[in-house]
């Protein structure tokens, strides 16, 4: 292989990746940003997408956009159950939450091990074939993560900025006490925003479901990136997370391509420390303000 | 807290207690409950070792980290001929060591920064134990490792073991004990409630949790080694980020303030998995249903209920005094 | 002899200046009153000195010491301590667990001792005593501080503060959201520190009435800048404060 050709597999590797991190970040960032909860979750609902589309168009050949609805529309309603049982009562406590964000983690991933087994399952593609430009191969299957991906991300974008829901959301994340006294039920809010984001993570792993293989415990390692990608892009930032996830992605497959999968984890690691260090607030974060 | 005037009928129960532990070998049915109370007496160090930390203010999601760190550091050091006795105590010194350096760096930020950099940092200790495979012996881990031996008698079989693990488990609680009532403890939980006020009383809360993190993480790393030596097995699976769920878990159960409280949570939390370990998935259901279960119902732990009631007697005592006070 | 020099101390944030340029100095002894319509940046001047914010410009100096910068926890060692406005104490701790906690940094055992002897908590728990009573709250002191009244809460943040032996106080609106009643309580309860202890106090304070009653002397900031210094009486028959309170038109009618 020439080194163009592995160069730009690099980086629509990279984008890939990126656009599945930036889908679960920016539903970790909403939750933190609006409800004040680390959740260790998130990549739980990622798991029990991909995991409910592999059985319904892996081994039972649902039609595929019924596939995709059904897994999205039950791992929603889920997020739903889980934010009336277990995250409403958290709202606000950060250490409380995020414990009990680790509970709920436990269980859905232990349910699914139970109910399906622990052996992982493999999708058949989508599409297949190569869309070819130049002389360069783009395979259809990657591509149709990152399309897909970036569909999703503009959707919420409109959805965040042209619409009431929207807007009220920004509202409750830039203080929920003075949306509160404007009139916006806040009560409403948290959930919107809570299920939203279980969304994201559940269409990402459909998205990803064919390009990887699907075991109940593909969970955590997204909700480490995703928790990684937003304290570098700034806790409750949107942008911060597109641009973080994009960064992510890209470290992760330049350097698991010319040096080692571990070597890119510790990279990531000190990237962290760094941002951490020297722009608490992220890269793209505002300032929280003295209190 | 204050510490309460300590009444003779505590020491008896905490003296019954031990001798029962102590006891254990001779009336356990078979081995099997040797094993477990071992396994209690381990988890129990990794659960006050949290909640040392717990008790400065912060949680660390990567507390199986440190563990892992240590029992490698003392499965490769005996396996080179040291002392497996000293071994130990190097594991905790540098799993410690990375606590402070680490610590020093990142516990100067708001909580939810210090748990992420926790968290990663299990998850990295995990990713060299797998990559370093020259040294660490890969996914395989390393086997054969030495028993410890104390003064040429070697503790190979479970009963020669579970005295020792009993040992430096009722040590760890006393110390942990002396650590809550001294001035340290005391800035300690003073940082935790309040660490503006705490500050401007004159105290360097910074130092105070990262000595606290140390602490607790230097356990950690001796408690790993002692459990590496006493299944002779390490790997990059003995320590994952769910044994620090469960250590967590088991801290939030038993009760975040106190001794008593991981004593309560190693207890009904340690028999569970092996108990259940037919269905693997089951356990852990369970585990996290009593974590976010606790945290609704019972949030300051099952030990709280004991003392709730405790303090009730002890303000119906105050008050009485109160009255008696007044009317003479 | 001044305790406390402030020269051309400055803050800003972004391109906002909080407080610029203002000197003035407490002498031991003083009972301070630092007043200010809403904004002055009274608060500001206030962490800055306490340690709690860093200043742009300017050095704070106490004992003649140049503290200006150093943490809240170095300054209160050596004898500077302040009080907050709001969370000021230990909601959890029983009451005389707050007072003892105050006393922590100047006991003598350190940070390593205390691990096998209780001595250090019986010392640090009759010091507390004895402030409890100052504040009369030694009935109180099994309760937790969270069951106690609104006022009792406030006292206690005083005590917590006087715990550590300080030789400076600064209280930042001691008296704010009290009743009346409270109000009188405290201040009386603050005289009485003031001569039984010797202690040198500055006081932010809203309330004329409060700052009247017990302070000697009185600094007045509007819009960051130092406006009037004097007695109270002066203070308040200086055109420049009744200007800066009650508006232009006041002055002139």
């Amino acid at each position: 292989m020439s080194m163009e050709i592995i160069l730009v597999q690099t980086v629509v590797n990279g984008l890939m990746v990126g656009m599945i991190y930036v889908l679960m970040a920016i539903g970790f960032t909403m939750v933190f940003g609006i409800m004040r909860i680390v959740n260790f979750a998130h990549g739980e609902f990622y798991m029990v997408g991909a995991f409910l589309f592999a059985i319904l168009y892996g081994s039972n050949d649902v039609p595929f956009s019924i596939s995709v609805l059904l897994a999205v529309g039950a791992t929603a309603l889920l997020g739903l159950l889980m934010e009336r049982i277990v995250f409403r009562r958290f709202r606000g406590n950060e250490l409380n939450g995020m414990i009990a964000s680790v509970g709920v983690a436990l269980i859905l991933q232990n349910s699914v091990l139970l109910m399906w087994g622990s052996s992982s399952r493999t999708v058949p593609p989508v599409i297949s074939g190569v869309l070819s430009v130049g002389g360069i191969v783009f395979p259809w299957s990657r591509l149709v993560v990152i399309i897909g991906a970036i569909v999703a991300v503009v959707s919420l974008n409109l959805l965040i900025g042209h619409t009431r829901i929207g807007r009220a959301m920004r509202a409750v994340a830039q203080d929920a006490e003075i949306a509160q006294v404007q009139g916006i039920r806040v009560d409403v809010i948290f959930p919107v925003a809570f299920v939203l984001g279980v969304s994201l993570a559940a269409f990402a792993g459909v998205l990803m479901a064919p390009v990887l293989s699907v075991s109940p415990f593909i969970g955590l390692a997204p909700t480490l990136k995703a928790f990684v990608i937003v304290v570098i892009g700034g806790l409750g930032s949107v942008p911060g997370a597109v641009a973080g996830g994009l960064l992510i992605g890209l470290i992760e497959s330049f350097a698991g391509t010319f040096v080692s999968a571990s070597l890119s984890e510790i990279l990531q690691f000190l990237v962290v420390i760094a941002v951490v260090l020297l722009r608490p607030q992220g890269l793209l974060g505002r300032k929280e303000r003295e209190a | 807290m204050n510490p309460p005037t300590i009444k003779p009928m505590y020491y008896v129960g905490v003296a019954v207690a031990v001798v029962l532990a102590a006891l254990l070998p001779w009336f356990a049915p078979n081995q099997f409950y040797i094993h477990l109370a071992t396994l209690g007496c381990m988890n129990l160090m990794l659960v006050l070792g949290l909640a040392i930390i717990a008790r400065a203010g912060q949680l660390s999601m990567g507390h199986g980290g440190f563990a892992l760190v240590g029992g490698y550091v003392s499965a490769l050091l005996s396996m080179r001929g040291w002392s497996p006795l000293l071994s130990l105590f190097i594991a905790g010194l540098v799993a410690a060591a990375i606590a402070a350096a680490l610590g020093w760096i990142i516990l100067r930020l708001r909580g939810v920064y210090f748990v992420l950099v926790a968290f990663a940092f299990s998850q990295i200790a995990v990713l060299l134990a797998l990559d370093m495979s020259f040294v660490t012996g890969g996914a395989n881990g390393l086997v054969g490792v030495p028993p410890i031996s104390i003064f040429g008698h070697v503790l190979l079989t479970k009963p020669q073991f579970y005295p020792f693990a009993l040992v430096c488990a009722l040590t760890t609680l006393l110390l942990t004990w002396l650590l809550y009532r001294s001035p340290l403890g005391t800035m300690m939980a003073a940082t935790a409630e309040n660490q503006r006020l705490t500050e401007s009383s004159g105290i360097d809360t910074h130092r105070v949790q990262v000595i606290a993190f140390t602490i607790g993480s230097g356990i950690a790393g001796f408690a790993g080694a002692l459990s590496t030596h006493y299944l002779r097995f390490i790997s990059p699976d003995s320590y994952t980020f769910w044994e620090s769920v469960s250590y967590l878990t088991m801290l939030v159960v038993g009760g975040r303030d106190g001794v008593l409280g991981p004593v309560v949570g190693v207890l009904v939390l340690t028999p569970l998995p092996e108990l259940l370990r037919a269905t693997e998935g089951l356990q852990h259901i369970i585990y996290g249903a009593m974590l976010v279960l606790c945290l609704m119902f019972v949030p300051n732990g099952l030990a709280s209920l004991v003392q709730t009631w405790r303090s009730r007697q002890r303000v119906a005592g105050t008050g009485a005094a109160i009255v008696a006070e007044e009317v003479t | 002899m001044s305790m406390l020099e402030i020269e051309s101390l400055k803050r800003s944030f972004g391109g906002l200046v909080a407080v610029r340029n203002v000197t003035f100095n407490v002498n031991e002894g003083d009972f301070l009153g630092l007043i200010g319509p809403n904004g002055a940046g009274k608060t500001t001047l206030f962490n800055v000195i306490s340690g709690v914010l860093r200043p742009s410009a300017g050095t704070v100096r106490f004992l003649g010491r140049d503290i200006s910068g150093k943490p809240a926890n170095q300054t209160v060692r050596q004898g500077l301590s302040r009080t907050f406005q709001a969370a000021t104490i230990y909601p959890e701790a029983s009451v005389i667990e707050n007072a003892a906690r105050g006393t922590l940094a100047s006991s003598l055992t350190g940070l390593w001792g205390g691990f096998l002897s209780s001595k250090w908590r019986v010392a640090a728990e009759e010091k507390a005593f004895h402030v409890l009573d100052l504040f009369g709250l030694t009935r109180r002191a099994a309760l937790k501080a969270r069951e106690l009244s609104y006022g009792e809460q406030r006292r206690l943040g005083v005590a917590i503060a006087l715990a550590s032996d300080p030789k400076l106080l600064m209280l930042d609106e001691p008296v704010a959201g009290l009743n009346p009643e409270e109000a009188a309580e405290l201040a009386s309860v603050l005289r009485r520190v003031k001569s039984e202890r010797g202690v040198t106090m500055v006081m932010v304070e809203h309330h004329m009435r409060t700052v009247m009653g017990l302070c000697n002397r009185v600094v007045v900031l509007d819009h960051g800048t130092l406006i009037a210094e004097g007695t109270p009486a002066e203070v308040v028959s200086n055109p420049l404060v009744i200007e800066a309170y009650l508006g232009k038109e006041a002055v002139h009618a």
